[in-house]
């Protein structure tokens, strides 16, 4: 600690200079965490929710009691259904309060509803008005939520008042916590419900949803965001190391000479190593002490960004300590290790060697330094410039590896940002619709007759299903449809026999080929299909004939979706459900919307890795400068101006900044491949990599522009100085 | 004098061509009430304290004085590479202490040569283009790489040109370092401990062919411990404690 207190007298611009960037740079591998800080958080929230591990629309039944399943800790029954109101879709939730353990509600307001009173979301109604539905009024005596319902308007009342309004008779909804939450016997309790409801003639009206190991419904869908972002911290982690190398090389290096007199004087190898691995140990360690906090504030910002944004959840604070202590391990691993060599190096320096030359290792000591000092490589600026770089190469690659990361990190940021545009558009892409009504609740309400005979309504069934592990979308609509593009990868369009079409994407990170059987777990149990067309769909699909899929829900002539070409004026069928209307414009500004918050997050991201990355280039460069300072002097003292030096420092550091660019323009392409191929892989999705061309000018000019400002900031430093007290140090 | 008078052999004697230098001619330097002063505060140390100094043009000065006692804080300073903490400098007329950083450099470039006793060669280029360097920045356009060669011949290193400091010996590293001071043909050159890392021989043959710049009109300020140099000098200026001691001011 006191050679580090020593240290920062000495230099202490520099030396707090690495401390910052190295607290940086781990700050910014706690990217890492925001998945499992979101996680964390939602997990939290699913504890003290005491959420439901299946969740399970019915057709009505009297009360849970009368299913028979094993392995249940609790089975609640509850009515669920949306109510179409002026204002918009309100979702009415009927509960047992006095006896509810499952998906529990709390009042943040008030208190709980008794016979006549409601408990709504935050927003939609205040304590002490009326909420009317269905001719039903109830007085709102409390203000609340359960964040199963999170993104939701909901009224939740007594069992008795949600079957006034709704018509529901007894319960539409179950809700079971296991005593085994592991996702095999989750599936089992699906299979007992399907079961036992079948026995009584009832039945699921929606493919259950599962959520086992005390996780949250939402953390499925959130963590797909969340991982992609965490990915992010793959570039960090590349910048840090970078840093923290150089940085600590640099801290060791530039102490040759004064080893060099501790070993003239008889100071002996070993504790001069552990000096200098101790001072290097000592700046990663501040630096990793106020990165790591750092680290923590990234993550939990970006997690609640993201969670406050998608799922309208205020996560509490979380730590993920494991990347919190990787991260520390990380800065103290890799400072040991890089210290280590570079003592070993400094300590076995020829001592006549290190005593003679103050500025490390003399140019002309290797063989290639004689080659270039022969070779025609311009004028004298350009000579010094190129022999400069050539001189301190690990300096050199250091600039060039940070500046590299850099110009990495800003084209894959934006190459993940074009392509998840270029996704959500070609998500939609094959869709012909321009507007769609679909049932809110579960079931297939509509009778597909309503679509009439006007050619440019369909009736269609969207449902959620269940493939291997993988929640998928089905949909049943006609093989003449005009609503999709039916034109297929591989094998052919439906034409009405027990086929289905499959998202080709899907299929290939399935291994599902045409002609090949696909096993759908459904609302209505498991069916089989033959896949007889490969569709360039990206999202997870699989497409049916809609009277075959509604034969499966035993549920013929029915269907929850009606599609248009037209305008949403032109479904103008009364329906009996309430039902979601959308346009696909809609849809795409939610999309645009959502992307424009990920968008955000992603380039706060980048310029996080950018910021270390001009940082380690700006520390790597002033160490580069001063090493160089007598060098420096002694071009100003025989006549050089500051512009003249600005242009040997430009000239040499501008092709760096272009080789670097062009680099750095490669490993970002590359590792956008990279982290959207993990993503695909593990999200089975086909998302494509569309490279943003564009970035890669304007990154060049950003880098030619950093290197420019430093050499000029170091040129008119150097300037200022006066070269007789710097020459002076050098005696 | 050719290069082959320079490679000394031993128990050469130091032996100077006359010079007769004119008294009274134009002032080249004139220093009033120079002062440098070190750090601040209580560290403060004045190194030069109030010197009064005139130097013409032509003559050619010794700056002699025990370690510590400012002499080449003083040569720093009339060489234009420091600036003076209070006090005035004129150089042919300019107000040296008075230049901007560039005009400062600009005006070292072209009417100044330095000899720093630890060279400071720029450690990447090669002993010619040292020298070409410096012609470079003393604005020569054309024939550098013929001149610089030429400088070097002078000083015996004629064989030595595409060499890099690092594979020449402190003497050598010296002599490349006297050559791109006296290639620009300066007006002033200002030498500290010019022959202090050579041998005797080879200092006492080096600075032999700095006095021959004396016949260009070279004004020559040098600093020494050697009083057999200094006594080659038009003028001895003795430094004690940062001052000018005014009754040892010998010519």
């Amino acid at each position: 600690m006191s050679s580090l207190t020593r240290s920062i007298r000495r230099a202490p611009a520099r030396i707090i200079a690495s401390i910052m960037a190295i607290a940086l740079a781990v700050g910014a591998i706690g990217v890492f965490a925001v998945p499992s800080v979101a996680a964390h958080s939602l997990r939290e929230l699913a504890l003290d929710d005491h959420i439901a591990h299946v969740a399970a629309d019915t057709t009505p039944i009297a009360s849970v009691d009368q299913l028979d399943l094993d392995g249940v800790e609790v089975v609640e029954g509850r009515v669920s259904r949306s109510i179409a109101t002026p204002e918009g879709l309100v979702r009415v939730i009927g509960i047992d309060f006095p006896n509810q353990t499952i998906n529990i509600v709390e009042p943040d307001l008030g208190e709980l509803p008794g016979i006549g009173q409601a408990l709504v979301s935050e927003g939609l109604a205040e304590i002490g008005d009326t909420v009317t539905l269905a001719d039903t009024p109830l007085e709102v005596v409390g203000v609340g939520n359960t964040t199963w319902w999170a993104t939701d308007d909901v009224v939740y009342t007594q069992l008795a008042d949600a079957e006034a309004i709704t018509g529901v008779d007894g319960v539409n909804r179950v809700l079971v916590r296991m005593v085994d939450p592991r996702s095999e016997s989750l599936d089992t309790a699906v299979e007992d419900l399907r079961h036992s409801l079948n026995a009584s003639g009832e039945r699921l009206e929606s493919f259950p949803i599962t959520v086992p190991d005390g996780r949250h419904p939402i953390e499925q869908d959130l963590i797909q965001t969340s991982t992609m972002i965490g990915l992010l911290g793959v570039v960090a982690g590349i910048v840090a190391l970078t840093l923290l190398a150089s940085t600590t090389n640099t801290l060791i290096t530039e102490r040759t000479r004064e080893v060099a007199i501790m070993r003239s004087l008889g100071g002996v190898r070993r504790p001069l190593r552990r000096r200098l691995r101790g001072l290097a140990l000592g700046i990663a360690g501040a630096g990793a002490l106020i990165g790591i906090p750092l680290g923590i504030l990234v993550a939990n910002v970006v997690a609640r960004v993201v969670l406050t944004r998608f799922t309208g959840i205020t996560p509490a604070f979380a730590v993920s300590w494991t990347v919190m202590g990787a991260s520390l391990a990380f800065a103290l691993i890799g400072a040991r290790l890089v210290a280590g060599r570079a003592a070993r190096r400094v300590t076995r320096t020829p001592l006549a060697e290190a005593l003679r030359d103050r500025e490390g290792s003399p140019f002309g000591g290797r063989w290639s330094d004689r080659v270039l000092a022969r070779m025609p490589t311009g004028g004298l600026f350009e000579r010094m410039a190129l022999r400069a770089g050539a001189h301190r190469r690990a300096r050199t690659i250091g600039v060039m590896v940070q500046l590299t990361a850099g110009v990495a990190a800003v084209v894959t940021v934006a190459s993940l940002g074009t392509s998840i545009a270029a996704f959500d558009e070609a998500e939609l892409e094959p869709w012909n619709w321009q507007s769609s009504v679909q049932a809110v609740d579960a079931g297939l309400p509509f009778d597909a007759a309503l679509a009439g005979g006007d050619d440019s309504i369909e009736a269609a069934i969207v449902e959620v299903g269940e493939v291997g592990d993988w929640e998928v979308l089905v949909f049943g609509l006609s093989p003449d449809t005009i609503m999709l593009d039916n034109d297929v990868r591989e094998g052919r369009w439906l034409d009405g026999s027990r086929g289905v079409v499959v998202s080709a994407g899907f299929a290939a990170n399935q291994g599902i080929n045409v002609g090949s059987d696909v096993d759908i777990a459904l609302a209505s149990g498991v069916e089989r299909y033959r896949v007889q067309g490969l569709h360039r769909s990206r999202s997870l699909d699989f497409y049916i004939p809609i009277d075959v899929l509604a034969a499966d829900l035993d549920s013929e002539g029915q269907v929850n979706t009606f599609w248009t070409t037209g305008s949403p004026d032109q479904i103008d069928m009364v329906l009996p459900a309430a039902a979601d209307l959308i346009t696909i414009d809609e849809l795409q500004a939610e999309n645009v919307e959502a992307r424009a918050v990920i968008a955000k997050i992603f380039w706060v991201i980048g310029l996080i890795i950018v910021g270390v990355s001009v940082l380690g280039v700006s520390s790597a460069m002033a160490v580069n400068l001063y090493e160089r300072r007598h060098e420096l002097a002694a071009f100003q003292a025989i006549g050089g101006t500051k512009a003249q030096m600005r242009r040997v420092l430009m000239t040499e550091l501008v092709p760096q900044a272009l080789v670097a660019s062009a680099v750095g323009a490669v490993a970002g392409w590359y590792g956008s491949i990279a982290i959207i191929g993990f993503f695909e892989s593990v999200n089975a999705v086909e998302i494509g990599t569309v490279f943003a061309t564009s970035m890669v000018p304007m990154a060049t000019v950003a880098a030619v522009a950093v290197v420019a400002l430093i050499a000029a900031t170091a040129a008119r430093r150097a300037a200022k100085r006066p070269v007789a007290v710097v020459l002076r140090g050098a005696a | 004098m050719s290069s082959e008078t320079l490679i000394p052999t031993a128990g050469s004697t130091l032996e100077f061509e006359p010079f007769q230098f004119q008294q009274a001619t134009e002032i080249m330097l004139e220093a009033r009430d120079l002062t440098r002063v070190w750090g601040k505060g209580a560290a403060a140390q004045t190194a030069v304290d109030r010197v009064d100094l005139t130097i013409h043009r032509g003559e050619t000065v010794a700056l002699v004085g025990p370690s510590g006692s400012g002499k080449s804080t003083l040569g720093g300073l009339l060489a234009g590479i420091d600036r003076p903490t209070s006090g005035s400098m004129v150089a042919a007329g300019t107000r040296v202490d008075q230049l901007n950083d560039d005009d400062l450099a600009r005006w070292r470039g072209l009417h100044v040569g330095v000899i720093f006793q630890d060279y400071h060669l720029l450690p990447t280029l090669t002993a010619s283009e040292n020298v070409e360097l410096a012609l470079k920045l003393n604005g020569h356009r054309r024939g550098r790489r013929r001149a610089a060669e030429a400088a070097l011949r002078e000083v015996g290193l004629a064989g030595k040109t595409h060499r890099l400091p690092s594979q020449l010996s402190g003497g050598e590293q010296q002599r490349v370092a006297i050559a791109r001071a006296v290639a620009v043909r300066p007006e002033l050159l200002v030498a500290d401990e010019p022959t202090g890392s050579l041998d005797q021989a080879t200092g006492h043959a080096v600075f032999a062919q700095l006095m021959g710049l004396r016949q260009r009109g070279t004004t020559i300020v040098f600093i020494t411990h050697d009083d057999e140099l200094a006594a080659g000098a038009d003028r001895i200026v003795h430094m004690v404690d940062g001052r000018v001691v005014p009754g040892a001011v010998a010519s």
